[in-house]
């Protein structure tokens, strides 16, 4: 073997040359990631379609579903404390600005499970609501017509630009419920008029 | 006299202030002009949308997607950042959201994740959701509900299909390297036997 390698050094090194000389080459020419593309000839006509939605919620409704200190149980629906003011209106809403070009579709959903700082929960089938564009004493109506859930529900759709959505909460605390504050969080989405909730 | 007058003005006030505060709002919104966005395979891709805050207090917002789509896409990331009041979707304010789409196109390999090619001969894959603004809430204190405002809109990401050969760049260099030291050993033996 070692006679074989001393007889064809000179052809072993140039056979080395050869392939390493071939390597490099290959090295260059290969592009590696060949991309294919799509390519469009002709004249093109362009046009930008914007769209653009914008919603807000009350004083109220910012600084929370509060229900107070409930101290007799059992309580059934029990009023959010600001379902109705001094002209019976609810204060809470949710306004479609002047600055959007479509209308708005809402969905709703609890983000959590009411809970104490414990994690003692209250089951969300107890919070109840309803919504509706018309806001006086019967409406939104009484008693809530939705039950709050983890996953969004599709409220008021089609709300016009510059209108409001008027929502009122209940909440029904069963006897026998532990005592406790008891916080959750409530998502109010709005979407394009259309839309799916998710 | 100048008791009637500090009274005057503080009634002033009280009526100045009170309305603005009973109609404070507090809210987000969002300017799109695309519903559909194509990305490749595997690649990192950032959407931008415009988020305006047309209400009368600031905010902070950003960007995420919903559920269906963050089941899918990885390394999300968004900024958040300060929308001052009476911004109007004229001056709206750009936030990115980017994101790593899903490998969905499986390649065929000679070795191990080595020497790959795609030959897409699979449907393109789309996957349905939302793009959502979400206001940053602070929360609220007390027994009941914090509550936040987000708007959403439709976002369709198609996931295109990059088709590729076989990288041999690897093979190439483990080549050279073998072709050197080789010659190296041959031209070192030829010296030392002289």
């Amino acid at each position: 073997m070692a006679t074989f390698l001393e007889k064809n050094e000179k052809n072993i090194l140039i056979f080395l040359q050869v392939i390493l000389i071939a390597a490099i080459i290959g090295l260059l020419t290969s592009s590696g990631t060949k991309l294919t593309g799509y390519d469009t000839l002709g004249s093109t006509s362009t046009v930008s379609i914007q769209n653009y939605i914008s919603i807000a919620r009350s004083a109220n409704l910012t600084d929370g579903i509060n229900f107070g200190s409930i101290n007799t149980l059992p309580s059934w629906n029990t009023n959010a404390t600001a379902n109705y003011n001094s002209s019976n209106q609810s204060m809470y809403f949710i306004s479609v600005s002047t600055d959007s070009n479509l209308g708005v579709d809402f969905c709703f959903k609890a983000v959590t499970i009411m809970s104490t700082s414990t994690g003692i929960q209250l089951a969300l089938g107890n919070y109840t609501w309803s919504n509706s564009t018309l806001n006086n004493w019967t409406h939104p109506v009484f008693p809530g017509t939705s039950v709050l859930t983890t996953s969004y529900v599709a409220g008021a759709k089609n709300v016009p630009v510059g209108n409001n959505i008027y929502f009122r909460f209940w909440l029904n605390v069963t006897t026998g419920t532990s005592p406790g504050t008891y916080n959750n969080s409530v998502t109010f989405q709005g979407v394009a008029t259309g839309s799916a909730c998710s | 006299m100048k008791t009637k007058m500090i009274l005057a003005i503080a009634f002033l006030a009280a009526i100045l202030v009170l309305p603005s505060a009973a109609s404070a709002m507090k809210g987000v919104g969002i300017v799109w002009d695309t519903e559909v966005e194509i990305v490749d395979s595997g690649a990192t891709r950032c959407v931008q949308y415009g988020v305006y805050n047309p209400w009368s207090e600031d905010v902070t917002a950003e960007l995420t997607v919903s559920d269906e789509l963050k089941s899918v896409i990885t390394n999300a990331e968004s900024e958040a950042k300060a929308i001052p009041a009476n911004t109007m979707h004229q001056n709206a304010i750009p936030i990115e959201f980017c994101f790593r789409a899903p490998k969905v196109y499986p390649e065929n390999c000679m070795l191990g994740n080595q020497f790959c090619e795609q030959t897409c001969d699979m449907p393109e894959v789309t996957y349905s959701g939302k793009i959502i603004a979400i206001e940053k809430s602070s929360g609220s204190s007390g027994t009941g509900s914090a509550t936040a405002v987000q708007t959403a809109v439709p976002l369709v990401l198609k996931v295109r299909c990059a088709a590729h050969g076989v990288d041999w760049t690897l093979a190439y260099v483990v080549i050279i390297v073998l072709a050197i030291t080789a010659m190296s050993t041959v031209i070192y033996k030829r010296k030392k036997k002289r």
